[in-house]
């Protein structure tokens, strides 16, 4: 059934009108003589609505004279009506051309690559080799061999330990696997040298991958010391230069001290606040303001920028700063040495961190604090760590 | 002796079919009627449409008439030996042929 309409709409078909006193007659005398009529509708008492294909509506004359039925046309479909249509309209029939030689270069072309599974090697240097091995955009899908490209791709990247290529329709799946790195700074024409320790401390762990350790768990050391020798024994030389490479993490200790007097002023903020606004543009001031005197003894400014771009590229942006005035009261307060011994060592605690590398393992704190003749509080904070001390040393070989 | 050669045939015949496993609108010249739920009827083998309206369709065919009764029914695709109706039908009775051909 589906097929047969399929041909109709192909070949064309009408939808007509009979107005007749015996439209089952029509019907059945059509059907005789093989027309082919479909979807038959019946509207009031003599008129049937029906469709029939136009190579059968040319022999549609003699029934219809003889069951004295009027037949009227009430619409055209199909292709041949359709192309008729837009016979006139060359521009649409450009654009279909077009449209159809698109979509049949786009399936037959390679129209974008995907590269993934990549970290060390970048994408750039992937399409490149792609590119050199034949696959690049607009590679017609049907040239693509992947068990060539991939041999060619192995060659080109030494670092490729795998590639899978997956052509889907006109995108290419490119699944990189790399080689294990190697082990990062490790060159085997470096010179050779020691391990010596870069701060005073105590030993906890020795992790020894080339050379000779000299140095014990537990033991202290100081700055300078040979952790681990570069110089290890050899069954024929009796001796050879390597470059020591390891781990020595150690207890050390960072201090820090400062005098604080038990005096000192505190602001207080009142809770009186002015604001003004400047407008900058091309780098100059506008003040938005008409009396500059600031009406605070003391103050504190906190000045905020916020710019404002205009739509247009050409016409640069303009800058709105906001400058607010605190009213704030000093007083002069004296601390004792306990709460001199918190503010500074506070402050003090928080130096040390701050110059600590992020690989160093805060153990614990400590903070003390003694009274000089000046009635001082001399504020002492201490910092224990755990850390990686050995830093390499090179071994002057004599020749 | 004539009159009852017509049964006569067509029992031979049914039993033929049963015999050779044949399909006996083949064999007897009948007609043959699928449906799908209440709303479309596919009937093979007819001779003709008799009468149609919205509310009744008759069909002849050997050895009945095939009336069909329901509303908006509609003859969606009609060939030479197949018709089929939808819309929704009510009821599916066999008359006897105005000719008084009853087979």
């Amino acid at each position: 059934m589906k097929i047969s309409r399929l041909y109709c709409w192909i070949y064309g078909y009408l939808t007509v009108c009979a107005d007749s006193p015996f439209p089952e007659r029509l019907i059945n005398i059509c059907l005789h003589r093989g027309m082919y009529i479909f979807d038959i509708k019946r509207c009031g008492s003599n008129r049937i609505i029906f469709k029939i294909d136009v190579k059968s509506f040319f022999d549609i004359r003699i029934p219809a004279r003889r069951t004295k039925s009027h037949i009227k046309i009430l619409k055209r479909s199909g292709l041949p009506f359709i192309i008729q249509k837009y016979k006139k309209r060359r521009f649409v029939l450009a654009g279909i051309i077009i449209l159809v030689a698109i979509l049949w270069y786009a399936s037959n072309h390679i129209m974008g690559i995907t590269i993934y599974g990549n970290n060390r090697i970048a994408t750039d240097t992937i399409n490149n080799a792609l590119k050199e091995c034949g696959l690049t955009l607009g590679t017609k899908t049907s040239d693509i061999d992947p068990d060539i490209l991939r041999n060619r791709l192995m060659i080109k990247l030494p670092d490729l330990a795998w590639v899978g290529i997956n052509a889907n329709g006109s995108r290419v799946y490119i699944e990189i696997v790399e080689r294990i790195e190697k082990e990062q700074g490790v060159d085997k024409y470096a010179p050779a040298c020691d391990l010596v320790a870069s701060r005073d401390g105590e030993i906890e762990r020795i992790e020894v991958r080339e050379g000779q350790t000299v140095c014990k768990i537990g033991s202290g050391v100081r700055k300078g010391d040979v952790l681990v020798s570069g110089i290890v024994d050899s069954p024929v030389k009796g001796f050879e230069y390597v470059r020591a490479r390891g781990e020595v993490y150690a207890k050390t200790r960072y201090s820090l001290t400062r005098c604080y007097q038990l005096e000192y002023t505190e602001e207080n903020y009142t809770g009186n606040k002015k604001s003004k606004y400047v407008l900058n543009v091309l780098g100059k001031n506008f003040p938005l303001y008409l009396f500059s005197k600031i009406p605070y003894k003391e103050y504190k400014l906190n000045e905020n920028a916020v710019e404002y771009k205009t739509p247009i590229d050409i016409i640069p942006s303009f800058f709105i700063t906001k400058k607010e005035y605190n009213e704030i009261t000093k007083e002069i307060k004296t601390s004792t040495p306990n709460e001199a011994k918190d503010r500074g060592g506070a402050e003090l605690l928080q130096e040390i961190k701050n110059s600590l590398s992020e690989r160093t393992e805060i153990i614990d704190e400590n903070v003390s604090y003694t009274l000089n003749e000046k009635n001082e509080a001399e504020v002492t904070a201490e910092i224990i760590c755990r850390e990686n001390i050995a830093e390499e040393y090179v071994i002057e070989v004599a020749e | 002796m004539k009159k009852n050669s017509k049964p006569m045939q067509n029992r031979i015949r049914a039993r033929l079919a049963d015999t050779v496993d044949i399909s006996k609108d083949i064999i007897l010249d009948t007609f043959l009627i699928r449906g799908t739920g209440n709303n479309e009827i596919i009937i093979e083998n007819y001779k003709g449409i008799l009468e149609y309206t919205e509310n009744c369709v008759r069909i002849k065919a050997k050895p009945r008439c095939i009336k069909i009764c329901g509303n908006s029914l509609e003859l969606c695709n009609i060939s030479d030996d197949m018709l089929c109706i939808t819309g929704n039908m009510d009821k599916i009775s066999f008359t006897k042929n105005q000719d008084g051909d009853d087979e």
